[in-house]
């Protein structure tokens, strides 16, 4: 037996959380001590467990992550007050964790009240990290700003923030010079900009700047003059006329950028001002112009002169031939992400189709990870592709139109996504679209051994095909599905695979009130959220299909903070079954 | 994780799960007279094998306790009760997928089940779909992409202008595939704008009313709000019949 020094200087070097959770079922021993020495805790699903149990088994923590609602909620798919509040976890971890330096947090609802409570409850809070959060307004940003000495990251990623002003910024006061990361592209107000750049001018380690829209084209040069340190840059709204001086200011700054490696922002974009980041393009890892409402000549232009590229986020109007120029210049590419311009609209304008993920993956051999965003796929391209990047790890493709066939054979997309699968043995991430058969499912079931998160919407034909997925995905711990004809019996006998599982996301499908209510009531370790906002809901009859169904496990019972329209079934008392 | 399952718990299953699984097809009012022997007969066997052995090996009864043993009914679709007004022309992909189908009849005796429709898939499609586009959160694009990312790009100019806005708007017609264009620089009110519309599509102004997807994604009757405030807003058109 080692003595415990040994053992904790042996634990200091596991860093991810699978590993410790690991390291923790050795023996009593182990737990014990690899318990007192965990320093970050990632709970996936606030309502897994409660927040107190957390402070007891791991009283050490200097790092906490949670994520709250489940992942459609990004698609508007949860109704406004389903839950996420992270308001008893940060009064909990407040009282427990006075040394806690870092909050991540995940579509949770946080108020102004937590970030107060946050700003004033630790002394060393360093990182603040919301990503696709709401219910908090500047006022809480003022009140972090102002209280958090040594503030080293303030990273606000797709929140919704009521924006009652944009003084906050100023709260900063002229102390401080901790901050290395700044992420504010989300804001809609105007900040002081003479605050923002005083700000920028007396942090010396600030490595991170993402300016929202208001922040004038004009005004970055001043910026990337006050930071020659900084290796990721948002712009703000990268438009105005066109001035020489503007211009060359502009592209002067970019050219002194040498540590610059990841740039974004670029809304409203004038095309004329698009040369002025040339000469920082060999030197960049990350682009992202996804809101850049420019043509692909531009585009193209630009991702052309980008040799060292990892991740490009972009939008169609790239369009074929700019990822064709993608995959003959970036060969160091990681990750492709294209978003549609127009996300509404089934009519094609923009010659962005199949062909352009094709080249990528044929020319891109460190290809990892794909978001694409098209109307028109083939099972031909897909096999290519599958063939192409056997490496893939993550694989989304929403072919905008649903239940879109094989658009040159009119079949389904079964034998394309089969191969995906197949031949893309490490996958762990997979969404699909386009029209998919119950044949899918067992291509999925048969050789998706390593995925860990899939999503489905507009497909299969019945309760089979939902079968294949949970009995065959072994390592499946996600799994959300819309508008497919599943129903109870794949549920009902696949029950034990749920608890092996994070969560199971299922709306507008065919799942009644009475397979939840047996679900909750025969499995203790899930909680079944039937989530249905019908008027007349208490007197439907059992068989009839819920609206939204959310199925997750837990350790800690059902939650207590729902809203009129979330049921957590199977829970009374009334319907518990006598076992004798 | 073991479910301990005592042959009691099995007789509960038959009665509360009501499985519709029986070979024969006629309808009889109490539950356990339709339960399908071979399933019963599974369960319990399987139940019984796993007795014989002292330890509960959590790692390999996937299938010991399900709720539901699937291989006995699975796209066997005899023994499936197909929902009586199921139309399965040439749709052989159809079928039920209600486990408590036989409760309907019980309710009322199949002549208005739910739902009232033709095939499972058709019909969530129209859930969802509204009025025929614009589906709910799909396709799936973050709401803060989708206020940006709309479909009024800066026309190409040679020099001089920051950005000269198109102002074409796409247009539907309810019940019409092909969309059109229309400039709305060239309205200043909706008198003159609904009639163009309508005549686009072949229709009188007069059997038309016009809705408009504003910023935020929501559905609004134009006529509504002021044509300011619809001119800043809009997104997309579309004409629906009256």
């Amino acid at each position: 037996m080692f003595p415990e020094e040994v053992l904790e200087h042996v634990f200091s070097f596991l860093n991810s959380h699978t590993d410790r959770n690991t390291a923790s079922l050795v023996c009593k021993s182990w737990y014990e001590m690899e318990r007192w020495c965990r320093k970050r805790v990632f709970i996936g699903n606030c309502y897994a467990v409660n927040p107190r149990v957390v402070i007891r088994r791991f009283p050490e923590v200097k790092s906490v992550e949670l994520k709250g609602k489940p992942h459609f909620a990004d698609f508007n798919l949860v109704p406004e007050g389903w839950g996420g509040y992270v308001y008893p976890w940060i009064v909990e971890i407040a009282r427990a964790y006075p040394w806690l330096e870092e909050i991540r947090l995940k579509r949770m609802v946080v108020t102004d009240e937590c970030l107060e409570i946050v700003a004033k409850s630790f002394r060393n809070f360093r990182v603040l990290v919301l990503e696709s959060c709401e219910g908090f307004s500047t006022d809480g940003l003022a009140a972090v700003a102002a209280n958090c000495r040594n503030l080293r990251v303030l990273d606000l990623r797709e929140c919704e923030v009521e924006e009652l002003s944009g003084h906050w910024l100023s709260h900063f006061p002229d102390s401080f010079t901790s901050l290395e990361s700044l992420n504010m592209a989300c804001l809609g107000s105007e900040v002081s900009f003479s605050a923002l750049e005083r700000l920028v001018a007396r942090s010396p380690n600030l490595k991170t700047l993402r300016l929202n829209r208001t922040v004038p084209i004009e005004k970055l040069s001043t910026l990337l003059q006050r930071a020659p340190q900084l290796v990721d840059f948002g712009t703000g709204a990268y438009s105005a006329e066109i001035r020489q001086d503007v211009y060359s200011r502009l592209a002067d700054a970019f050219s002194r950028s040498k540590n610059l490696k990841s740039l974004s922002g670029f809304w409203d974009v004038t095309p004329a001002y698009l040369p002025a980041i040339y000469s920082v393009c060999s030197q960049l890892t990350s682009l992202n112009l996804s809101y850049a409402a420019t043509r692909s000549p531009d585009l193209t232009k630009i991702v052309s002169q980008c040799y060292n590229l990892q991740r490009l986020v972009v939008l169609d109007y790239i369009e074929d031939t700019g990822l064709n120029t993608v995959s003959m210049s970036c060969k160091d590419l990681r990750e492709l992400v294209v978003f549609p311009s127009d996300p509404f609209v089934g009519e094609v304008d923009v010659l962005l189709t199949e062909q352009g993920l094709v080249s990528v993956s044929q020319g891109c051999s460190k290809l990892q990870s794909v978001l694409y965003f098209c109307h028109q796929m083939s099972n031909s391209a897909l096999i290519s592709i599958s063939k192409n990047r056997p490496n893939l790890t993550c694989f989304r493709l929403c072919i905008i139109e649903p239940r879109v066939p094989d658009y040159v054979t009119h079949e389904p997309l079964d034998v394309g996504f089969g191969s995906i699968v197949e031949n893309c043995k490490q996958l762990t991430r997979l969404s699909m679209s386009g029209l998919l058969t119950d044949r899918v499912f067992e291509y999925i079931g048969t050789h998706a051994k390593n995925l860990d998160m899939l999503s489905i919407a507009f497909a299969g034909d019945s309760d089979l095909g939902l079968h294949h997925v949970l009995s065959g995905c072994d390592s499946l711990r996600k799994l959300e599905i819309r508008d497919c004809p599943f129903g109870d019996k794949a549920l009902l006998a696949n029950a034990s695979k749920l608890e092996k599982m994070r969560s199971l996301w299922m709306s507008s499908c065919l799942v009644s009130f009475g397979a939840c209510k047996l679900l909750g009531q025969k499995m203790p370790g899930l909680n079944v959220e039937v989530i249905d906002e019908r008027e007349n809901v208490n007197s439907l009859p059992e068989y009839v299909p819920v609206e939204k169904v959310y199925i997750y496990r837990t350790v800690s019972g059902q939650r207590f903070d729902t809203p009129d329209f979330v049921r957590i079934m199977g829970k009374d008392k009334d319907d518990l079954y006598n076992l004798s | 994780m073991v479910l301990s399952v005592s042959s009691f718990f099995a007789k509960r299953m038959e009665l509360h799960l009501s499985l519709a699984i029986s070979s024969s097809s006629s309808s009889a009012s109490s539950c356990s007279s339709r339960f399908d022997p071979n399933y019963n007969i599974n369960y319990t066997h399987e139940h019984s094998n796993k007795r014989k052995h002292d330890d509960y090996d959590d790692d390999d009864n996937d299938q010991t306790m399900p709720l539901l043993v699937w291989g006995n009914f699975c796209c066997n679709k005899s023994h499936l009760i197909i929902e009586e007004h199921q139309d399965h022309d040439g749709d052989d992909e159809v079928q039920s997928n209600y486990v408590f189908v036989h409760r309907r009849n019980e309710y009322d005796g199949g002549a208005i089940g739910w739902p009232p429709m033709k095939s499972c898939t058709e019909n969530l499609c129209q859930l969802t779909m509204g009025n025929g586009d614009g589906v709910i959160g799909w396709p799936p694009v973050k709401l803060c992409r989708k206020k940006h990312c709309q479909l009024k790009m800066g026309t190409e100019d040679g020099g001089g202008g920051g950005r000269s806005k198109s102002t074409y708007y796409k247009v539907h017609m309810e019940g019409i595939e092909i969309a059109r264009k229309v400039d709305l620089n060239l309205h200043q009110s909706y008198q003159t704008l609904v009639p163009t519309l309508a005549n686009m599509f072949g229709k009188c102004f007069e059997d038309v009313k016009l809705t408009y997807q504003d910023q935020e994604g929501d559905w609004l009757l134009a006529g509504d709000v002021p044509w300011g405030t619809f001119i800043n807003t809009v997104q997309r058109l579309k004409l629906q019949r009256k």
